[in-house]
């Protein structure tokens, strides 16, 4: 039972911790972008519009919330909460902090620490693809909601399937699927990125169209179909969207740290929990930060582009990569 | 399982959760609606006919991500389980992995993976 | 703890179950499919089985659902929403259901299944991934290689027959 009572309120520290995360992160876009731009960005409310984020959360409770003639309600109502509950939910067993051992055990920083921790990223991230074809499906008809989870719906299917298979590697070689037991078989080894560059690449790649970023903001595409698959929402059902979009971006963030670039260890200075954090944490908020990078200076690819990408050249690529760290690994080639 | 049981109950907490938070939202929110206003958004433009079409592409995207996936979680217990499985494991999925690549190969050719 | 556990979860399963015939809107049955495929993955973490449960949601709920949504996106969406509860033959089903589940319930009370046992695990402990890789690959060996090949076939199938269709389109 204590388990479960620690769950919880490791899962409320979570929880607030993600909100702030995701209040701080609108501000860093905005802001960011805005001077790649060459503009000022938010300025007004706050220390350079640090408060912004909280000002528009606030404002978003008391916006009318409109649902279209025609809709499946139901759906309509259904749609963001399957979105964010499990974008939520990829998050529970990531671990955010290195383990510490106390007296009479070890004390995860992850709410749930099981041990098929990537597949239950994979069971949600599938999972999450309904709430944007819901949400298309339930808009009442209207087009561009229809079209944007259509296509959502695929590039995500799509791009799982190069992630479950990039990620593949690093489980050959440290034969886990507990996050944790992935980063302790590394301290042995090197980094996984350098014994596994293209399954890295490859995910790198995955990682931006699973979270539908650009340059694969396809389904979001504002210039072609307005704002995608939620487009008919408004208020706070609205901001949901992006609130997990955002969610989703960290934990693949914080997955490609842990699978292929060693978690909590560095290269130098490790060891202790602190060290561990900071070395964690920078990494990861590298990759966040590669996300806005990105958003700032890449244009969008074409739908059949994406496409070609996922199944023509990823695909196989990642396919034939476990082909070779089979191999190697059976062969016990130097270095594996 | 008692990790399980916890995430169990996380994910019905924040289900919850995220259902007081929109509940709340529609309490707190102004209800004026019409007949404009809850007619489809769209682009802002008055909407014309609804949508019926939808490309079989997707469809067909969706058939070989199912084969794709089935093959892929099959490779799973294998990885996990490499060390204990040794040479004959080894043999068996490069041979399961051929045949994975050859389905690939023929849909390559036969342009099932082409977007026109 | 564990009855209860598993008397929400099998109720669960058979409201999803029971949404998704009785449902009018094909939409909403799909998404009380998944429900239901949720909470039959619940049901296989109780029986110490977490790669089978992460295995039911990701390849049911997460291909075959969102393959036959995207069936139902293919059909016009006017013609899903006048659509009727049942087609004429519903009481063929009826009776079907009717004869199996008075089957199912001879059975539980002819082998007396004690209810106290519900929601006990009675499967082996351990690495429930690592054991299903040892018996997938030593004593199931050759099923599993045929498994390969009907994918293949199905593939080959697949494709075959929509790419028959677009040319027809054309």
């Amino acid at each position: 039972m204590m388990v479960v009572i620690w769950g919880v309120v490791k899962f409320i520290v979570l929880l607030v911790l993600l909100s702030v995360y995701v209040l701080f992160m609108t501000w860093f876009d905005r802001k960011v972008i805005a001077r790649m731009q060459n503009r000022v960005g938010p300025k007004l409310i706050g220390f350079h519009g640090l408060w912004q984020p909280l000002a528009d959360t606030i404002k978003s409770f008391w916006k009318e919330d409109s649902i279209p003639r025609g809709s499946y309600r139901f759906l309509f109502w259904l749609a963001p909460i399957i979105f964010t509950t499990c974008a939520f939910a990829i998050s529970f067993v990531v671990p955010f902090a290195p383990p510490i051992k106390i007296a009479g055990g070890v004390l995860h920083f992850s709410v749930v620490n099981i041990n098929v921790a990537v597949l239950f990223v994979f069971a949600f991230l599938g999972l999450a693809s309904f709430g944007v074809l819901f949400a298309g499906i339930a808009s009442g008809g209207s087009k561009y909601p229809y079209i944007g989870s259509q296509r959502e719906g695929a590039q995500m299917i799509s791009y799982e399937i190069i992630l479950a298979l990039t990620l593949l590697n690093p489980i050959l070689m440290s034969q886990s699927l507990n996050f944790e037991t992935i980063v302790a078989a590394q301290t042995h080894h090197l980094w996984y990125a350098f014994y596994q560059p293209v399954a890295f690449v490859c995910y790198l790649i995955a990682m931006f169209a699973v979270s539908a970023k650009v340059p694969f903001d396809l389904p979001e595409a504002e210039s072609e179909i307005c704002c995608g698959y939620f487009v008919e929402y408004s208020g706070m059902k609205m901001g949901l969207f992006p609130f997990a979009q955002y969610i989703v971006l960290l934990v693949m963030s914080a997955i490609m740290v842990l699978m292929f670039l060693g978690g909590w260890t560095g290269p130098f200075w490790s060891g202790g929990f602190i060290a561990g954090f900071i070395w964690y944490w920078v990494k990861v908020a590298f990759f966040v930060f590669l996300f806005t990078w990105a958003w700032g200076t890449l244009p969008r690819y074409r739908y059949d582009q994406l496409m070609d990408i996922g199944w023509k050249i990823l695909l196989p690529i990642s396919v034939l990569n476990i082909f070779w760290t089979g191999f190697a690994l059976s062969a016990h080639l130097p270095f594996f | 399982m008692l990790e399980w049981l916890t995430a169990g109950v996380t994910v019905f907490i924040t289900v919850i959760l995220f259902a007081v938070i929109l509940g709340l939202a529609l309490y707190l929110s102004p209800k004026r609606d019409y007949f404009v206003k809850s007619q489809v958004y769209e682009c802002g433009i008055f909407p014309v006919a609804e949508i019926s079409n939808f490309n079989i592409r997707f469809f067909i995207i969706a058939i070989i991500f199912t084969l794709f996936d089935i093959e892929a979680v099959f490779l799973y217990p294998w990885a996990v389980d490499f060390k204990g499985l040794g040479m004959l494991g080894v043999i068996e999925m490069f041979l399961f992995l051929f045949l994975v690549f050859v389905g690939w190969i023929y849909a390559y050719k036969k342009g099932a993976l082409e977007w026109q | 703890m564990t009855q209860i556990v598993f008397f929400i979860l099998s109720l669960g399963t058979i409201i999803g179950a029971l949404g998704t015939i009785l449902c009018k809107n094909a939409y909403y049955s799909a998404m009380w499919m998944i429900s239901a495929f949720v909470s039959l993955a619940g049901l296989f973490v109780m029986l110490n089985a977490p790669f089978v449960a992460m295995l039911q949601i990701i390849v049911y709920a997460g291909a075959i659902a969102i393959l036959i949504l995207f069936v139902m996106m293919l059909m016009d969406r006017r013609v899903l929403n006048n659509k009727q509860r049942f087609n004429p033959q519903y009481f063929w089903g009826i009776i079907l259901g009717v004869g199996l589940f008075s089957d199912l319930a001879v059975l539980a009370f002819k082998f007396r299944i004690n209810i106290s046992n519900a929601g006990k695990s009675l499967t082996l402990h351990g690495s429930n991934t690592k054991m299903v890789g040892d018996v997938l690959f030593k004593h199931y060996l050759f099923p599993f290689e045929i498994i390969a090949i009907i994918l293949l076939i199905a593939l080959i199938g697949a494709i075959v027959l929509t790419k028959k269709d677009e040319e027809e389109a054309r």
